[in-house]
């Protein structure tokens, strides 16, 4: 009895759904995905992030009075797919008057970019310096995917 | 019948204990089958509905039959797709037959274990029948349907549905 029916219930399947490109990730071809029955090319997120920062520095030790400021910028890079973490990594750096001196960087500001949602956000650290120069490494806050 | 030095290997594997009840055999009746099909396969991404011919197949098993257990046959076996892609997977299967000498239909439920090059996971139940044609011989048809819930194969959110019949040949020793 069910013998007698199946092809027919195959072929109602067949005629009532939707006829698709692929149904399974590997109908597609490498570098593809199936999505909605579909094969398409992951949208590649090349955007990166980019991050600003400055520095200052004031006082000296070994009795030398300095003051100096710098400025750095720093790239950070996007995950290639929603979800994955990126971020804006901001640098500065910069000379200082004097060797020796030592001090607070300023402020980074980065932007980043995941999925193109663009978020941005100050990026605060702090940095030492120990000769004539800063380095400072942050990562911006924000609502990142 | 296979010789008795086989059967703890054989009896271990059979039906994965769920015959624990029944006493040790010093023979088991062993099968060999082979079979190749393809038929409809059915996706539900995003909440639609879509179809497509699910890639032929080709599936070989070995079964043992426990003597005070005549319906029942556990039927580990490999199965293959072969068209468009090739992918590999490992399918233990129980199937019940109905006593018969030259037709018997059986039905069968199994969960079919895909691991390369890509993976999936379902549960699958089928029936059909065998044809003896031969002592050694036997031709056989059947459908299966089979719903693969979990793998890296599946369209994210989806399940993917397979409605198959095959044709193939069982050889009873």
């Amino acid at each position: 009895m069910l013998l007698r029916h199946l092809p027919w219930v195959l072929v109602g399947v067949a005629v009532a759904c939707r006829p698709a490109e692929c149904l399974r990730q590997s109908d597609c071809l490498g570098g593809e995905v199936c999505s909605l029955g579909t094969c398409t090319v992951p949208p590649a997120d090349t955007d990166a992030g980019t991050g600003s920062g400055t520095s200052a520095a004031t006082g000296g030790t070994q009795g030398l009075v300095g003051s100096g400021s710098g400025t750095g910028t720093g790239t950070g890079s996007s995950g290639g797919t929603a979800g994955s973490t990126a971020g804006a990594t901001g640098a500065a750096s910069g000379s200082f008057g004097s060797t020796g001196d030592t001090g607070t960087a300023g402020s980074d500001t980065g932007t980043g970019d995941t999925g193109g949602a663009v978020t941005t956000g100050p990026t605060s650290g702090t940095s030492s310096t120990s000769g004539a120069s800063s380095s400072t490494t942050g990562t911006p806050p924000g609502d990142w995917l | 019948m296979i010789p008795a030095a086989v059967v703890p290997l054989a009896a271990g594997l059979w039906a994965g204990g769920v015959t624990g009840s029944l006493p040790p055999a010093d023979k088991l009746t062993v099968t060999a089958a082979a079979s190749s099909g393809t038929g409809v396969a059915v996706a539900s991404p995003g909440g639609g509905t879509l179809s497509g011919r699910a890639p032929v197949f080709l599936r070989a098993e070995v079964g043992f039959i426990h003597p005070q257990a005549r319906w029942l046959e556990f039927s580990p076996g490999i199965w293959m797709e072969v068209e468009g892609r090739v992918g590999f997977g490992i399918v233990p299967r129980l199937r019940a037959l109905l006593p018969g000498r030259r037709f018997y239909p059986y039905a069968t439920v199994s969960v079919p274990v895909v691991v390369a090059p890509y993976s999936l996971l379902g549960v699958e139940a089928g029936f059909g029948a065998a044809f003896t044609v031969h002592r050694h011989l036997a031709l056989t048809l059947e459908t299966t349907a089979t719903t693969f819930f979990w793998g890296s194969d599946l369209m994210k959110g989806s399940i993917l549905a397979r409605f198959d019949a095959g044709l193939g040949v069982r050889v009873p020793f």
